[in-house]
């Protein structure tokens, strides 16, 4: 009875604020039109950015938005940073990972504001400086011609066995185990990393590259991301994905830079790319979806697993680890 | 106010190459003390310095990069020059298509051919290492693609056509009237190879093995994508490492900085080596006043066997890994060649590269790019070069150095010093458009524009020019109607050098992109980076196809003109 109440309220609830919100956006959305266009910085492909913005453009037509990609992703603050300093124009809005966002919050670069009161669902991990746009699942891959479906791997500890020496592939930065730490723990994830390098694995620059050498047959099984695989398995090639428990998750927090062009038009955006359909249209291009949003096919890909990450503002927690974890993937002593 | 007047091309010059090469310079020196490396934060430091150098783990790395250049430069060298020898001074036949499939070679941008190479000669899956094992019945691969060894090996291939295009020339100007000397004293070829040949071309070689070890100290498109998988690290892996994969967030701007100032050390170095050899190098002279035609060596009896070492090299090391990469662009999915494999095949990816506009635009602009920064590169070589070798002017050596020092830039650091420049100076509108990649490129090519034209220089006799003078000729005419036709086909071989380099080079292109300014190499690199390198293969092709079509205009001006020709 009480739940029923509570569903009740929480309608009654969604209904009175849907017209605020509405109106909210829609004084951002007015505010932004026939402005200069939004500018957006991600690593995605531009192609796979463009069906996104073409989207955007059926709700939002006086919005003009430009896409500059950042290969890798991991120079987009630098980058900011050094526009913002030299007063030229830079991006409006950022998709990227945490530590991303983290320069540009000890710079008083981001933008703070009330997301929730531009429609972003408060059941989504949310900050004032960035909301979840989508995510980069952390799963185990395997040749599906060599390793049938009885005998595939299905836990961390099957896929850093004996049995793959020298046959496994994974990323060289560490990334997804520093955010398997928080629910599997740090010495358990020391120690997983630890077996996974006395495995000899092949490290690639490039997670992409994981999927394409399994399906070469240059590796029997790789730990990897789920959206880097999907050209491969698109494409017809042996590989089959696994989700593991827990599985580890890179967020990709959307992000309003105060000072770039057409900051309003950046809100509009990224409210609307954690929107059902924003966020859909988004996973469609990436494919990479919003765990949070039960609508996506991600979150119900992951299903019952538990998603393991560090918390946002966990700064330290995470460059320790991540300082750390780099240095046993890739000891420049490693090899004599 | 005279000498003002006398100086005022070497002030020209100078404040260009300051301009290109000294205010990148001074931005990432000062970044490398910066506590975050970006110039315009607050702070000194002094720690990137004493944490590089004071770090066992950076001398470690600096042994591994010394082996890598070392040998890669050495095996370059030698397969460089051992091919130019036989195309430019010997009657070996089929010396067009060697030098045709030899700069074909320049336009796979190096990661692919690693790639390439990686399918080849890979323990598990290589199709060399299969081959081999079934032929002989052994119980193992013999090759392992994925250690040192492996990485000076492609590294070597890929310099091998830079070390051709400098050597070549030299070869072909080379005047044969010791070497027919020699001969008629009773010198066999042996002989006259080691004793005359050689050293005549002394100052080419040492140029060119400078180059390519400074060259192989900061590339990491093979390194990154043979060595890295599997945990080899050289020093250009660890500053990608460094920019890319630092989890706070930034690149390491000052460590990478302060890891510069070790490559300018060995760069001037090695800069102030060359000046001396070129000091001495009047003894190389080898194209004077007088008519010659350069002999070309009867190689008699061996002549099949010659032809047939070459097709074997060939084989092996261009058509082999090119094979590879043709074959990747018509698969769906990376896959080791096979009969079963065939049955996929499919012209999708080609498809892709001529309806996606993004590709077709990048491909304008690879165009555009490779154009005016292969003409620039050129011009300001020969100028450079003429003002160092044919002047007394004061300040000579020190454009000279200008010219070579940024060979000891990173490219990912030169473009990150490029942003501020350009960044800094909004009345000129160049950020984020292609005119900052041709600028980085001019900038970065321009050592291999000099080294080259110093060679070509050296090799001419002032004496042409002395003559030339004395009828009256002004410079422009002597440039004119003397040494840019005796220097045609060399100068044509630094345009179609830095003309191949832009078109594939990747680094800079990217950390200079733009809203609308990308180029084939970046799209190339965003299919094979989004796990799509059968889209990458099928650019890398029509790369391909754009230098053949290059290398036969170029053959066809040489036919007209005379040039290049005059030996065959």
């Amino acid at each position: 009875m009480a739940r029923a109440w509570n569903i009740s309220l929480a309608c009654a609830l969604a209904l009175a604020m849907a017209p605020v919100q509405a109106a909210e956006i829609d004084d951002l959305a007015a505010k932004a039109a026939n402005q200069q266009p939004v500018l957006w910085y991600e690593s995605s492909q531009p192609e796979q950015i463009a069906d996104v913005i073409k989207a955007f453009n059926k709700t939002w037509p006086k919005i003009r938005v430009q896409y500059v990609r950042i290969p890798g992703g991991n120079t987009i603050a630098a980058r900011i940073i050094q526009e913002t300093q030299a007063n030229a124009r830079t991006a409006s809005i950022m998709t990227s990972g945490s530590t991303q966002l983290h320069p540009l919050l000890e710079r008083k670069l981001v933008l703070s504001r009330d997301w929730q009161a531009l429609g972003v669902t408060k059941d989504m991990p949310q900050t004032p400086y960035a909301i979840p746009v989508a995510a980069s699942m952390f799963v185990g891959l395997y040749n599906s011609q060599k390793i049938s479906a009885v005998k595939a791997p299905a836990t961390w500890d099957d896929f850093i066995s004996k049995r793959f020496e020298g046959k496994l592939g994974t990323w060289v930065r560490p990334p997804g185990f520093v955010d398997l730490v928080e629910l599997y723990g740090e010495d358990k994830t020391r120690d997983l990393l630890k077996r996974l390098v006395s495995l000899k694995p092949l490290l690639f620059p490039a997670p992409e590259l994981i999927a394409q050498q399994i399906a070469s047959g240059e590796l029997d099984a790789g730990i990897g991301f789920f959206h880097s695989s999907q050209p491969a398995i698109e494409s017809g090639a042996p590989v089959a994905v696994k989700f593991l428990d827990p599985t580890p998750i890179n967020t990709i927090w959307g992000v309003v830079i105060e000072k770039g062009s057409n900051a309003d038009g950046a809100q509009v955006l990224a409210a609307w790319l954690t929107s059902p359909e924003g966020a859909r249209i988004y996973e469609d291009a990436t494919k990479r979806g919003n765990p949070w949003l039960k609508s996506t096919e991600t979150a119900k890909r992951v299903g019952a697993n538990r998603i393991s990450q560090l918390p946002l503002m966990d700064l330290d927690k995470n460059r320790r680890l991540s300082d750390e974890f780099s240095k046993i993937l890739s000891d420049v002593r490693a090899v004599p | 106010m005279k000498g003002l007047l006398r100086l005022w091309p070497v002030l020209l010059l100078g404040a260009v190459l300051s301009w290109l090469v000294i205010a990148p310079l001074i931005l990432l020196a000062a970044g490398a003390f910066k506590p975050t490396g970006l110039i315009r934060d607050p702070g000194f430091t002094l720690e990137n310095i004493t944490a590089v150098y004071g770090s066992g783990d950076f001398w470690y790395l600096v042994r591994s990069t010394l082996i890598f250049g070392l040998g890669s430069a050495s095996l370059a060298l030698a397969a460089g020059a051992a091919l130019a020898w036989m195309v430019e001074r010997t009657d070996m036949p089929l010396r067009r298509s060697i030098r045709t499939l030899i700069i074909l070679q320049m336009a796979t941008p190096p990661f692919l051919l690693a790639v390439g190479w990686i399918m080849l000669l890979s323990p598990r899956t290589g199709v060399l290492n299969g081959l081999i094992v079934s032929l002989f019945g052994l119980e193992g691969p013999p090759f392992n693609i994925y250690t040192l060894t492996g990485m000076v090996f492609v590294e070597a291939l890929s310099l091998v056509p830079s070390a051709f295009l400098i050597l070549a020339p030299a070869m072909r100007n080379m005047d044969p009237s010791l070497e027919e000397a020699a001969a008629m004293a009773g010198a066999g070829n042996g002989v006259i190879i080691t004793r005359i040949t050689a050293r005549l071309l002394a100052p080419a070689l040492i140029g060119t093995g400078l180059y390519l070890f400074m060259v192989s100290l900061v590339v990491f498109d093979i390194p990154g994508t043979i060595g890295m998988p599997s945990r080899i690290f050289v020093i250009s892996s660890h500053i990608y490492a460094l920019a890319n994969d630092n989890p706070r967030g930034l690149p390491e701007f000052g460590t990478i900085g302060a890891i510069a100032f070790f490559f300018i050390l060995v760069l001037s170095i090695a800069a102030m080596a060359y000046q001396y050899f070129m000091r001495s190098s009047s003894r190389f002279v080898t194209m004077t006043g007088k008519s010659f035609r350069p002999r070309r060596i009867p190689l008699g009896r061996i002549r099949p066997w010659i032809l047939m070492l070459a097709i074997f090299y060939f084989t092996l090391t261009i058509i082999l890994p090119l094979a590879i990469v043709l074959w990747t662009s018509f698969m769906p999915w990376l896959r080791p060649p096979s009969l079963a494999a065939l049955s996929a095949a499919t012209l999708a990816n080609h498809k892709d590269v001529f309806v996606n506009p993004a590709i077709v635009g990048a491909a304008l602009h690879s165009l555009v790019i490779a154009l005016v920064a292969a003409t620039s590169v050129t011009a300001l070589a020969v100028t450079c070069a003429y003002i160092v070798m044919r002047t007394r002017l004061p300040g000579r050596r020190i454009l000279d150095w200008l010219t070579f020092l940024p060979l000891a830039f990173p490219g990912i650091l030169l473009s990150t010093a490029l942003i501020y420049v350009y960044l800094s100076i909004s009345a000129l509108p160049v950020y984020g458009t292609i005119a900052i990649i041709m600028i980085a490129y001019v900038t970065t090519y321009l050592s291999f524009g000099t080294r080259s034209a110093n060679s070509v220089f050296v090799q001419i006799h002032p004496e042409i020019e002395e003559a030339a003078k004395t009828s009256g000729a002004s410079i422009a005419q002597i440039f004119q109607r003397i040494l840019l036709p005796v220097a045609f086909p060399a100068l044509a071989a630094i345009w179609f050098w830095v003309f191949a380099h832009c078109l594939r080079e990747l680094t800079q292109a990217l950390m200079l992109q733009g809203v609308d300014n990308a180029t084939l190499p970046t799209v190339l690199y965003g299919y094979w980076s989004t796990g799509q390198p059968n889209k990458a293969a099928a650019i890398g092709v029509w790369m391909m196809a754009i230098m053949l079509a290059v290398t036969l205009v170029w053959h066809m001006i040489e036919r007209r003109t005379g040039s290049g020709m005059k030996n065959e």
